[in-house]
Protein backbone atom coordinates (compact mmCIF):
# COMPACT_ATOMS: atom_id res chain seq x y z
CA UNK A 1 0.00 0.00 0.00
CA UNK A 2 1.38 3.13 -1.03
CA UNK A 3 1.85 5.65 1.42
CA UNK A 4 0.06 8.85 0.65
CA UNK A 5 0.61 11.12 3.89
CA UNK A 6 2.23 14.37 3.17
CA UNK A 7 5.55 14.59 3.95
CA UNK A 8 6.42 17.60 6.81
CA UNK A 9 7.40 20.62 4.99
CA UNK A 10 11.42 20.70 5.58
CA UNK A 11 12.73 23.85 6.81
CA UNK A 12 15.21 25.66 4.18
CA UNK A 13 18.26 26.91 5.90
CA UNK A 14 19.03 30.65 5.15
CA UNK A 15 22.75 29.51 5.07
CA UNK A 16 25.06 26.60 3.71
CA UNK A 17 24.27 23.49 6.05
CA UNK A 18 28.47 23.05 6.58
CA UNK A 19 27.52 26.31 8.59
CA UNK A 20 26.99 25.95 12.63
CA UNK A 21 24.02 27.63 13.94
CA UNK A 22 26.18 30.00 16.06
CA UNK A 23 27.77 30.76 12.68
CA UNK A 24 24.70 31.54 10.94
CA UNK A 25 23.40 33.17 13.90
CA UNK A 26 26.58 35.63 13.98
CA UNK A 27 26.26 36.60 10.16
CA UNK A 28 22.70 37.35 10.27
CA UNK A 29 23.64 39.35 13.35
CA UNK A 30 26.14 41.16 11.41
CA UNK A 31 23.61 42.01 8.70
CA UNK A 32 21.19 42.76 10.68
CA UNK A 33 23.90 45.78 11.72
CA UNK A 34 25.64 46.42 8.35
CA UNK A 35 21.50 47.39 7.21
CA UNK A 36 21.20 49.32 10.38
CA UNK A 37 24.29 51.35 9.38
CA UNK A 38 23.67 51.53 5.90
CA UNK A 39 20.53 52.92 6.54
CA UNK A 40 21.35 55.43 9.08
CA UNK A 41 24.34 56.61 6.40
CA UNK A 42 21.51 56.80 3.82
CA UNK A 43 19.07 58.61 6.20
CA UNK A 44 21.63 61.52 6.92
CA UNK A 45 21.41 63.67 3.77
CA UNK A 46 18.06 62.95 3.34
CA UNK A 47 17.25 64.60 6.53
CA UNK A 48 19.38 66.95 6.23
CA UNK A 49 20.72 68.11 9.61
CA UNK A 50 23.41 69.53 10.55
CA UNK A 51 26.32 66.98 11.79
CA UNK A 52 26.04 68.32 15.36
CA UNK A 53 22.47 67.42 15.75
CA UNK A 54 22.68 64.16 13.48
CA UNK A 55 26.60 62.40 12.56
CA UNK A 56 26.53 60.12 10.32
CA UNK A 57 28.47 56.44 11.40
CA UNK A 58 31.56 57.70 9.01
CA UNK A 59 31.81 60.87 11.11
CA UNK A 60 31.04 58.55 14.74
CA UNK A 61 33.82 55.83 13.25
CA UNK A 62 35.98 59.50 12.09
CA UNK A 63 35.61 60.19 15.75
CA UNK A 64 36.26 56.73 17.46
CA UNK A 65 39.37 56.96 15.83
CA UNK A 66 40.53 60.00 16.61
CA UNK A 67 39.84 59.77 20.30
CA UNK A 68 41.74 56.09 20.49
CA UNK A 69 44.73 58.42 18.48
CA UNK A 70 44.91 61.42 21.02
CA UNK A 71 45.07 58.55 23.08
CA UNK A 72 41.32 59.86 25.20
CA UNK A 73 39.43 56.93 24.55
CA UNK A 74 41.46 53.73 26.26
CA UNK A 75 42.11 55.92 29.24
CA UNK A 76 38.57 56.55 29.61
CA UNK A 77 37.21 53.24 29.39
CA UNK A 78 40.27 52.00 31.43
CA UNK A 79 39.39 54.09 34.34
CA UNK A 80 35.46 53.91 33.82
CA UNK A 81 36.00 49.79 34.03
CA UNK A 82 38.36 50.50 36.78
CA UNK A 83 35.88 52.33 38.74
CA UNK A 84 33.23 49.28 38.15
CA UNK A 85 35.38 46.35 39.42
CA UNK A 86 36.27 48.11 42.68
CA UNK A 87 32.77 49.17 43.51
CA UNK A 88 31.54 45.46 42.04
CA UNK A 89 33.93 43.86 44.39
CA UNK A 90 32.89 45.82 47.63
CA UNK A 91 29.28 45.76 46.67
CA UNK A 92 29.20 41.94 46.20
CA UNK A 93 31.36 41.36 49.39
CA UNK A 94 28.73 43.73 51.15
CA UNK A 95 25.82 42.31 50.23
CA UNK A 96 27.25 38.67 50.41
CA UNK A 97 28.12 39.07 53.80
CA UNK A 98 25.11 41.11 55.11
CA UNK A 99 23.26 38.62 53.13
CA UNK A 100 24.48 35.76 54.82
CA UNK A 101 24.42 37.47 58.53
CA UNK A 102 20.78 38.43 58.02
CA UNK A 103 19.58 35.11 56.22
CA UNK A 104 21.23 32.76 59.00
CA UNK A 105 20.24 35.13 61.60
CA UNK A 106 16.01 35.42 62.01
CA UNK A 107 16.57 37.83 64.63
CA UNK A 108 18.67 40.33 63.11
CA UNK A 109 16.40 39.83 59.73
CA UNK A 110 13.69 40.70 61.80
CA UNK A 111 15.49 43.60 63.19
CA UNK A 112 16.83 45.25 60.06
CA UNK A 113 14.70 43.95 56.96
CA UNK A 114 12.49 46.94 56.96
CA UNK A 115 15.65 49.74 57.05
CA UNK A 116 16.96 47.52 54.54
CA UNK A 117 13.74 47.34 52.40
CA UNK A 118 13.09 51.28 53.52
CA UNK A 119 16.48 51.86 51.81
CA UNK A 120 16.37 49.91 48.74
CA UNK A 121 13.11 52.06 48.00
CA UNK A 122 14.60 54.91 47.41
CA UNK A 123 16.23 55.09 43.96
CA UNK A 124 19.99 55.81 44.19
CA UNK A 125 19.49 59.10 42.09
CA UNK A 126 17.79 60.87 45.11
CA UNK A 127 21.25 59.97 46.89
CA UNK A 128 23.13 62.16 44.61
CA UNK A 129 23.28 65.62 46.29
CA UNK A 130 23.64 64.47 49.56
CA UNK A 131 26.58 61.82 48.48
CA UNK A 132 28.05 64.95 46.72
CA UNK A 133 27.68 67.32 49.98
CA UNK A 134 29.64 64.70 52.18
CA UNK A 135 32.06 63.30 49.46
CA UNK A 136 32.30 65.93 47.03
CA UNK A 137 32.80 65.67 43.15
CA UNK A 138 34.75 62.55 42.14
CA UNK A 139 35.96 59.01 42.73
CA UNK A 140 34.41 58.40 46.22
CA UNK A 141 30.72 59.67 45.06
CA UNK A 142 30.87 57.56 42.44
CA UNK A 143 32.23 54.77 44.39
CA UNK A 144 29.59 54.83 46.62
CA UNK A 145 26.89 55.19 44.62
CA UNK A 146 27.88 52.03 42.71
CA UNK A 147 28.50 50.35 45.79
CA UNK A 148 24.43 51.39 46.99
CA UNK A 149 23.17 50.03 44.33
CA UNK A 150 25.15 46.84 43.78
CA UNK A 151 24.88 45.98 48.07
CA UNK A 152 20.99 45.60 47.42
CA UNK A 153 20.23 43.33 44.97
CA UNK A 154 22.83 41.09 46.42
CA UNK A 155 21.43 41.05 49.69
CA UNK A 156 17.93 40.63 48.88
CA UNK A 157 19.18 37.09 46.84
CA UNK A 158 21.69 35.76 49.37
CA UNK A 159 18.94 36.02 52.19
CA UNK A 160 16.15 34.45 50.31
CA UNK A 161 18.61 31.85 49.18
CA UNK A 162 20.14 31.44 52.61
CA UNK A 163 16.38 31.02 53.87
CA UNK A 164 14.76 28.53 51.22
CA UNK A 165 17.83 25.90 51.70
CA UNK A 166 15.80 22.99 52.26
CA UNK A 167 15.84 22.21 56.05
CA UNK A 168 15.99 18.52 55.05
CA UNK A 169 19.28 19.10 53.66
CA UNK A 170 20.88 21.02 56.67
CA UNK A 171 19.52 18.23 58.89
CA UNK A 172 20.36 15.41 57.09
CA UNK A 173 24.24 17.13 57.10
CA UNK A 174 23.39 17.83 61.42
CA UNK A 175 22.88 14.51 61.39
CA UNK A 176 26.34 12.88 59.66
CA UNK A 177 28.42 15.07 62.19
CA UNK A 178 28.66 17.84 60.25
CA UNK A 179 29.46 21.46 62.26
CA UNK A 180 27.96 24.74 62.01
CA UNK A 181 30.82 25.56 59.43
CA UNK A 182 30.94 22.77 57.06
CA UNK A 183 27.01 23.09 57.10
CA UNK A 184 27.56 26.72 55.88
CA UNK A 185 30.01 25.96 53.42
CA UNK A 186 28.97 22.78 51.69
CA UNK A 187 25.05 22.68 52.45
CA UNK A 188 23.58 26.13 52.64
CA UNK A 189 26.38 28.72 50.53
CA UNK A 190 26.04 26.09 47.16
CA UNK A 191 22.34 25.89 47.98
CA UNK A 192 22.47 29.39 47.97
CA UNK A 193 24.75 30.39 44.81
CA UNK A 194 22.02 30.31 42.04
CA UNK A 195 19.74 33.52 44.18
CA UNK A 196 23.51 35.20 45.09
CA UNK A 197 23.99 34.72 41.39
CA UNK A 198 20.86 36.68 40.24
CA UNK A 199 21.32 39.22 42.48
CA UNK A 200 25.01 39.75 41.44
CA UNK A 201 23.94 39.78 37.56
CA UNK A 202 20.95 42.20 38.63
CA UNK A 203 23.26 44.53 40.88
CA UNK A 204 25.93 44.42 37.70
CA UNK A 205 23.69 46.04 35.25
CA UNK A 206 21.95 48.34 37.27
CA UNK A 207 25.14 49.49 38.80
CA UNK A 208 26.80 49.70 34.93
CA UNK A 209 24.26 52.11 33.85
CA UNK A 210 24.29 53.67 36.69
CA UNK A 211 28.33 54.31 36.33
CA UNK A 212 27.64 56.15 33.26
CA UNK A 213 25.33 58.24 34.75
CA UNK A 214 27.57 59.21 37.62
CA UNK A 215 30.51 60.14 35.58
CA UNK A 216 28.21 62.42 33.79
CA UNK A 217 27.35 63.90 37.37
CA UNK A 218 30.44 63.66 38.94
CA UNK A 219 33.67 62.59 37.16
CA UNK A 220 36.16 64.27 34.52
CA UNK A 221 37.21 61.27 33.00
CA UNK A 222 35.20 57.90 32.04
CA UNK A 223 32.63 56.39 29.15
CA UNK A 224 29.72 58.76 30.49
CA UNK A 225 32.09 61.86 31.33
CA UNK A 226 32.74 61.46 27.49
CA UNK A 227 28.72 61.13 26.32
CA UNK A 228 28.25 64.10 28.58
CA UNK A 229 31.29 66.22 27.13
CA UNK A 230 30.38 65.66 23.26
CA UNK A 231 27.23 67.28 23.47
CA UNK A 232 28.46 70.49 25.92
CA UNK A 233 31.54 70.83 23.19
CA UNK A 234 29.13 70.41 20.33
CA UNK A 235 31.08 67.08 19.21
CA UNK A 236 28.29 64.35 19.29
CA UNK A 237 29.88 62.22 17.37
CA UNK A 238 31.98 61.22 20.26
CA UNK A 239 28.93 61.28 22.01
CA UNK A 240 27.53 58.44 19.99
CA UNK A 241 31.25 56.96 20.07
CA UNK A 242 30.59 57.12 24.18
CA UNK A 243 27.49 55.36 23.71
CA UNK A 244 28.72 52.77 21.27
CA UNK A 245 31.66 51.69 24.02
CA UNK A 246 29.24 52.00 26.73
CA UNK A 247 27.65 49.28 24.58
CA UNK A 248 30.32 47.10 23.63
CA UNK A 249 31.89 46.96 27.33
CA UNK A 250 29.01 45.25 28.23
CA UNK A 251 28.31 43.19 25.53
CA UNK A 252 31.51 41.90 26.50
CA UNK A 253 31.73 42.05 30.40
CA UNK A 254 27.85 39.94 29.96
CA UNK A 255 29.72 37.22 27.36
CA UNK A 256 33.41 36.57 29.01
CA UNK A 257 32.18 36.83 32.09
CA UNK A 258 28.72 36.92 33.43
CA UNK A 259 27.38 34.52 31.01
CA UNK A 260 29.84 31.95 32.12
CA UNK A 261 29.09 32.59 35.36
CA UNK A 262 25.68 31.90 34.64
CA UNK A 263 26.30 28.60 33.53
CA UNK A 264 28.56 27.77 36.17
CA UNK A 265 26.36 28.62 38.86
CA UNK A 266 22.50 28.76 37.88
CA UNK A 267 22.37 26.59 35.19
CA UNK A 268 23.89 23.94 36.60
CA UNK A 269 20.98 23.33 39.00
CA UNK A 270 19.13 23.60 36.13
CA UNK A 271 16.85 26.55 37.38
CA UNK A 272 17.09 28.08 34.29
CA UNK A 273 17.64 26.92 30.85
CA UNK A 274 20.90 28.23 28.84
CA UNK A 275 20.33 29.85 25.92
CA UNK A 276 21.07 26.98 23.51
CA UNK A 277 18.07 25.00 24.57
CA UNK A 278 15.64 27.05 24.29
CA UNK B 1 49.29 20.02 33.50
CA UNK B 2 46.33 18.91 31.94
CA UNK B 3 44.21 20.78 34.83
CA UNK B 4 46.30 23.95 33.84
CA UNK B 5 45.21 23.11 30.04
CA UNK B 6 41.56 22.28 31.19
CA UNK B 7 41.51 25.55 33.13
CA UNK B 8 42.34 27.18 29.89
CA UNK B 9 39.14 25.99 28.47
CA UNK B 10 36.91 28.51 30.28
CA UNK B 11 36.17 31.85 28.33
CA UNK B 12 36.84 33.60 31.16
CA UNK B 13 40.56 32.27 32.01
CA UNK B 14 40.65 32.22 28.40
CA UNK B 15 40.07 36.01 27.77
CA UNK B 16 41.71 37.62 30.86
CA UNK B 17 45.06 35.83 29.99
CA UNK B 18 44.58 37.48 26.16
CA UNK B 19 43.37 40.60 28.01
CA UNK B 20 46.67 40.59 30.09
CA UNK B 21 49.27 39.30 27.68
CA UNK B 22 48.26 42.53 25.23
CA UNK B 23 48.59 45.16 28.42
CA UNK B 24 51.76 43.81 28.97
CA UNK B 25 52.57 44.37 25.23
CA UNK B 26 51.26 47.71 25.03
CA UNK B 27 52.72 48.06 28.38
CA UNK B 28 56.20 47.34 27.12
CA UNK B 29 55.78 49.54 23.77
CA UNK B 30 55.21 52.62 26.00
CA UNK B 31 58.32 51.51 27.93
CA UNK B 32 60.52 51.18 24.52
CA UNK B 33 59.45 54.03 23.21
CA UNK B 34 59.69 56.30 26.16
CA UNK B 35 63.22 55.22 26.45
CA UNK B 36 63.70 56.42 22.94
CA UNK B 37 62.21 59.68 23.18
CA UNK B 38 64.04 60.46 26.26
CA UNK B 39 67.61 59.17 24.89
CA UNK B 40 67.09 61.22 21.62
CA UNK B 41 66.20 63.60 23.96
CA UNK B 42 69.67 63.19 26.03
CA UNK B 43 66.72 63.46 29.01
CA UNK B 44 67.76 59.67 29.99
CA UNK B 45 70.44 60.21 33.08
CA UNK B 46 68.20 61.15 35.44
CA UNK B 47 69.33 64.38 36.42
CA UNK B 48 66.54 65.88 38.96
CA UNK B 49 63.41 68.16 37.43
CA UNK B 50 63.94 68.93 33.85
CA UNK B 51 62.63 72.04 31.87
CA UNK B 52 61.11 70.96 28.64
CA UNK B 53 58.97 71.44 25.76
CA UNK B 54 56.94 69.04 24.42
CA UNK B 55 55.50 68.26 20.81
CA UNK B 56 52.02 66.15 20.91
CA UNK B 57 50.93 64.42 17.94
CA UNK B 58 47.87 66.72 17.36
CA UNK B 59 46.66 69.83 19.05
CA UNK B 60 46.10 69.41 22.73
CA UNK B 61 42.72 69.30 24.14
CA UNK B 62 41.86 69.86 27.80
CA UNK B 63 42.66 65.75 28.68
CA UNK B 64 45.92 66.29 26.93
CA UNK B 65 46.65 69.64 29.20
CA UNK B 66 45.55 68.14 32.60
CA UNK B 67 48.00 65.40 32.08
CA UNK B 68 50.80 67.63 31.37
CA UNK B 69 49.73 69.63 34.31
CA UNK B 70 49.72 66.98 36.78
CA UNK B 71 54.00 66.45 35.03
CA UNK B 72 54.73 69.96 35.62
CA UNK B 73 54.22 73.47 35.42
CA UNK B 74 52.96 74.52 32.31
CA UNK B 75 54.23 77.73 31.09
CA UNK B 76 53.56 78.14 27.58
CA UNK B 77 51.24 76.16 24.99
CA UNK B 78 52.17 77.02 21.53
CA UNK B 79 49.92 75.33 18.97
CA UNK B 80 50.93 71.47 18.95
CA UNK B 81 54.11 72.94 21.71
CA UNK B 82 53.86 72.85 25.09
CA UNK B 83 56.34 73.94 27.61
CA UNK B 84 57.07 72.64 31.32
CA UNK B 85 58.62 73.58 34.17
CA UNK B 86 59.83 71.33 36.68
CA UNK B 87 59.23 68.31 35.61
CA UNK B 88 60.71 65.24 38.20
CA UNK B 89 61.91 62.38 36.52
CA UNK B 90 59.28 59.77 37.22
CA UNK B 91 56.83 62.60 35.48
CA UNK B 92 59.16 62.47 32.79
CA UNK B 93 59.16 59.23 32.07
CA UNK B 94 55.52 58.84 32.93
CA UNK B 95 54.40 61.79 30.17
CA UNK B 96 57.36 60.40 27.78
CA UNK B 97 55.24 56.43 27.62
CA UNK B 98 51.84 58.30 26.61
CA UNK B 99 51.99 57.51 22.55
CA UNK B 100 50.21 61.27 21.61
CA UNK B 101 53.23 62.72 22.36
CA UNK B 102 55.49 62.56 19.24
CA UNK B 103 58.86 64.55 21.20
CA UNK B 104 60.36 65.75 23.99
CA UNK B 105 63.34 68.26 23.97
CA UNK B 106 65.30 69.70 27.04
CA UNK B 107 65.18 73.76 27.11
CA UNK B 108 67.07 75.57 29.63
CA UNK B 109 65.81 78.00 32.36
CA UNK B 110 65.31 81.04 29.83
CA UNK B 111 63.23 79.09 28.10
CA UNK B 112 65.81 78.66 25.30
CA UNK B 113 66.42 75.09 23.30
Amino acid sequence: MTDISPTPPQSTPILPTFMTRRRERALLGALGLFLFLAAWQISVPLIGMSEYFYPSPIAVYHSFVDLIQRGILPVYVVDSLGRYLIAIFIGTSVGIGLGLFLGLNRRAGRIFGPLISFLYAIVEAAWIPLFVVWWGYGFKVILVLLVYIMVFPVLYNTMLGVRTVPQILINAARSMGASRSQVLFHVVLPAALPNMYTGFRVGAGFAFRSLIFAEMLAAKTGIGYLIYEGVSSQNTARTIVGMICMGLVWLIIDAMYLRPLETATVERWRLVKSGEEK
Amino acid sequence: MSGTLALLRHRPVWFSLTLLVLVISFWLWTAAEATEKLRTAGLNDGTGAAQVVVTLAMVPEKFHMEVLQDAGRMVLVEGRQIELRDVSDDALRSIARRYWIAEIAPIDAEGKP
